[in-house]
């Protein structure tokens, strides 16, 4: 059996993932959330049913990340 | 005074289809989005009736108040197409009208524009191309309980491509208006969207036609447009980039989009 050592054993519901770069994007306002997950850059994964149980919930939570401002 | 909009119903193929329609003058088509009706044209009509067309909006097939033909989707894009082009010839008559339509419904002006043009005044593409498998084919997801989410995730898909600035009340509007379409019928338009390709019949287009996208678009890529464009017989197809707009230029910007519209038909002498 392959041994991925970084791959959860029990799978997960629900995850959101994205690079560094992606977030920071998202952050200064340069592209949208929409746009990062149309292009893969972040991606929603995990059960299909909980993950979209969870659909509305991460637009809202992407839309208060843009608020943040964020001082470097 | 603004021009009010009436609602009326037309039986096509056995189909009855409701549409939309303001003013008087030219016949001024207008063809909807991916899993929205004639309510995205609610701003536009008025305006376009204002400046002496007869504006029509219909709902497509499966869509809104109008019935699915023969009880099933439309899944291909020239079916689709040639669908709306009888509803066109059934409200237009011998008329020769001016199309337009926004992201499915600005590939399906460039698919009616390729075979059905000599009938046409002039044809305008909106957030729409020649090719547009921009994304995979969703059809896995179009029953409910394969995507329990499909609907407020692809609400806020639509939200988000709207321009940043969007007024609040414009992105609540948007996800209503996103409301009166079955997840079916939504997922067959995109599955129209991404098998959508008339790139070796553009050679053919005898009309003038514009192809425009709003500058804050991610769903169109600019490129896209721009080929689409070139393969057109030199000096018929335009390309704009409408500012402050995303991927609904005809709900967000209504004026300004039909400012375009009606200076590329004026200055070509079509009205």
């Amino acid at each position: 059996m392959e041994y991925l050592p970084m791959q959860n054993p029990l799978g997960f519901d629900y995850s959101i993932s994205g690079s560094m770069e992606s977030w920071k994007q998202l952050i200064e306002r340069k592209r949208v959330f929409g746009d990062l997950i149309n292009s893969g850059d972040v991606m929603v994964d995990g059960n299909l049913l909980e993950a979209n149980r969870m659909g509305e919930s991460t637009h809202i939570l992407a839309e208060l990340i843009r608020q943040i401002k964020v001082e470097y | 005074m603004t021009e009010e909009i009436t609602g009326h119903y037309v039986t096509v193929n056995r189909t009855r289809i409701y549409y939309d329609e303001c003013g008087k003058g030219i016949p001024f088509f207008c063809i909807h989005s991916a899993g929205t009706c004639s309510l995205l044209y609610k701003y536009f009509l008025p305006i376009v009736a204002e400046g002496g067309f007869r504006g029509i909006a219909l709902d497509l097939p499966g869509h809104g108040k109008s019935y699915p033909v023969d009880g099933d989707y439309i899944r291909v894009m020239h079916d689709y197409a040639e669908f709306v082009w009888r509803f066109i010839e059934t409200i237009a008559g011998k008329e020769r009208p001016v199309i337009i339509g926004c992201s499915i419904g600005g590939d399906m002006v460039l698919d009616l524009a390729c075979h059905h043009s000599e009938n046409l005044r002039a044809a305008v593409a909106l957030e729409g191309a020649a090719y547009t498998q921009t994304f995979a084919n969703v059809r896995e997801l179009e029953d409910p309980h394969a995507c329990p989410g499909w609907q407020h995730q692809m609400e806020w898909m639509s939200v988000h491509s709207l321009h940043p600035t969007h007024p609040k009340e414009k992105a609540t509007e948007l996800r209503w208006i996103h409301r009166y379409s079955p997840q079916e019928s939504w997922a067959s338009d995109l599955e129209c969207w991404v098998d959508h390709d008339v790139r070796e019949k553009l050679k053919d287009i005898k009309c003038p036609i514009l192809v425009a996208r709003g500058d804050a678009d991610f769903y169109l890529p600019e490129k896209l447009v721009r080929e689409t464009v070139a393969g057109i017989k030199q000096g018929l197809a335009e390309s704009k980039t409408i500012p402050n707009a995303g991927h609904y230029p005809i709900y967000e910007r209504p004026e300004d989009t039909f400012g375009i519209i009606k200076e590329f038909l004026v200055r070509r002498k079509l009205v």
